[in-house]
């Protein structure tokens, strides 16, 4: 079975995500719990005076999964909504059929670097 | 058989408001009250600028508000209930309500107020209740006078002297959050001085540029003057020398940034202008600070070893000359929970070496975010108050509560308030409050302050909301 992951809109404030860290590679085994990606909410643009407007995530997997293709690169701004891997549950399934659904996801805010261009 | 009730005028007077030696004068009024409007007693209905004269003129000499008397004025409020009637003259419209053209005399009634009575009773005039706002501008060029308190100020303040009784100050030294509590809707500090009575003095610092940690307000209790003209002049000697030729944002923020670090407000004092003439208050009774003020890190400049922090949507918008400067002079300095316990420790010792009898309340953060919904820790590195916000946020929140039990101050619990009101309708990225919840969080406040006996912040028994 092919599951996917799409953006999703965890902040109501958000566009787009950026992407700091992609944690598997593809054909990687993910187990429950497993690191899939860190993202950067940044909201500046829309509220340059609300603070903090940027903002750290990770999406964690709950699924036990294989990621058998990614549709971003690190540094990437993909939009809500937009696919970012695809995963199957069987480590050599066929990848033409289309996604089940999409796999069970955490997100958690995190500590990240603070949003200084100097340092 | 009931008393028949008649409408009866009750006039507003000024009342006295003098300094000897000196010529208190104001501008019109500008009402914030409609004529015909229904008042109850207490209420703000207008207000203007004020000013206090030497002798010799308008600013031969330095007065007592002289760093303030830009943006000094009172609010108005009436001490009956009833319907409110402006008199004719009172407002001047356009300058003539924003510069101080006539003198303040105590007679000059600004209205009345009809209030029922029975009938063939008779009004004597009544003094209005005052409500003194001051702002420290930032720079004199921050010329905002549009409204109540609506200038650019590296302080605002604002007193009601009621009574004999001892008057208290509260210094609020917080980031964000602390604003709309302490100062209200209308950023005027109506709300909080509404919810109290006594003789009561507020004072708000904003953290921009430089937020108000613990050790960057210890270094400014302990910074002498020698040391500060030493970080003024590597300063602007390296803007002055630097590579890249600072813009003009470049000097407004060395201005802005020098003036927070030659600052201590802890240790300072204020003039009060009162009914009764010139008083003075300070250094506060209550001091009011903010866990968000505190990050897991700092800039420490490298040579000089001062300590600040400045949010980093900030920085994102400096001038090019200044963020050069800050990338060659500063590094980030990691801290622990501990070592920001450590630095309320020594401020909490500074500040009651000088004041024994200090109050230290300190908002704690929220430690819950709506975005979360983790059911598996194994994806987040150990230690997870390093790693998870919300974690971080609970570590931060537990220390509060072990300093609380160690040096006697009071936590102000921002994170329970937020969970009873409910993050998602009232907590904007887990700082901004709406109204509601920034006026339980002032009732937290103000009840913390009555509690712990800090003079003039006894709660009104029915304050209205």
């Amino acid at each position: 079975m092919l599951l996917n992951l799409i953006l999703p809109r965890f902040n109501p404030y958000m566009s787009t995500a950026i992407i700091d860290v992609v944690y598997p590679k593809v054909g990687d085994a993910i187990t429950i719990g497993g690191k899939l990606m860190d993202v950067t909410i940044d909201l500046s643009a829309m509220a340059p005076h609300d603070c903090p407007p940027i903002s750290y995530y990770r999406l964690i997997g709950r699924d036990r999964v294989w990621l058998r293709r990614l549709d971003v690169a690190v540094g990437g701004e993909p939009e809500v909504g937009a696919s970012l891997a695809l995963f199957s549950t069987e480590p050599d399934e066929e990848l033409d059929s289309a996604p089940a659904r999409e796999i069970r996801v955490s997100i958690a805010g995190i500590m990240g670097r603070q949003a200084w261009p100097q340092f | 058989m009931a008393a028949i009730l008649t409408p009866m005028q009750v006039p507003l007077r000024l009342g006295t408001l003098e300094i000897p030696g000196r010529t208190v004068v104001r501008s019109g009024l500008r009402w914030l009250r409609e004529d015909g409007q229904i008042c109850h007693a207490g209420e703000v209905v207008a207000y203007c600028s004020i000013d206090v004269w030497s002798p010799k003129g308008k600013s031969a000499t330095p007065g007592p508000f002289s760093d303030e008397r830009r943006d000094f004025q009172v609010a108005i409020s009436t001490p009956v209930s009833g319907r409110l009637h402006h008199a004719s003259g009172a407002t001047r419209g356009g300058f003539f309500d924003q510069l101080n053209m006539f003198k303040w005399f105590e007679d000059f009634v600004i209205g009345h107020i009809d209030v029922a009575s029975p009938a063939g009773a008779t009004a004597e005039a009544a003094e209005v209740q005052l409500l003194m706002l001051a702002g420290r501008r930032t720079t004199e060029l921050a010329e905002v006078r549009s409204g109540m308190m609506t200038g650019w100020y590296d302080r605002s303040r604002g007193w009601r002297v009621q009574g004999d009784g001892p008057m208290g100050t509260l210094l609020s030294l917080g980031t964000c959050e602390l604003d709309g509590v302490i100062k209200g809707e209308r950023s005027a500090f109506l709300e909080i001085f509404e919810a109290i009575e006594g003789s009561a003095h507020v004072v708000f610092m904003p953290d921009p540029p430089l937020v108000p940690s613990a050790r960057f307000l210890a270094e400014q209790i302990i910074r002498t003057p020698a040391q500060f003209q030493e970080i003024a002049q590597d300063f602007t000697a390296a803007l002055v020398n630097g590579e890249v030729q600072p813009a003009a944002q470049d000097w407004l923020f060395a201005g802005a940034f020098l003036m927070g670090l030659q600052r201590s407000p802890i240790t300072d004092s204020y003039p009060i202008l009162s009914r009764s003439g010139l008083l003075e208050a300070g250094p506060a009774n209550a001091v009011i600070l903010s866990l968000n003020a505190e990050p897991m890190h700092l800039l420490r400049h490298r040579k000089l070893g001062y300590s600040i922090w400045i949010h980093g949507w900030r920085m994102v918008e400096l001038g090019k000359a200044v963020s050069q400067w800050f990338a060659a002079n500063f590094e980030l300095a990691q801290r622990s929970v501990a070592d920001i316990q450590s630095d309320y420790r020594a401020l909490i010792d500074l500040i009651r070496e000088r004041a024994p009898e200090t109050q230290i309340l300190i908002c704690n953060r929220m430690s819950t975010s709506e975005a979360e919904d983790v059911q598996n820790y194994a994806g987040f590195d150990a230690p997870l108050g390093a790693t998870l916000m919300t974690v971080n946020a609970k570590d931060l929140n537990l220390m509060l509560y072990d300093l609380a039990r160690e040096r006697d101050i009071a936590v102000v619990d921002i994170d329970a308030i937020a969970a009873e009101f409910g993050a998602r309708a009232h907590l904007h990225v887990d700082v901004h409050q709406s109204g509601p919840m920034q006026a339980e969080i002032r009732a937290e406040v103000l009840r913390i302050l009555d509690a712990r006996g800090v003079p003039g912040f006894v709660r009104r028994r029915r304050h209205r909301a």
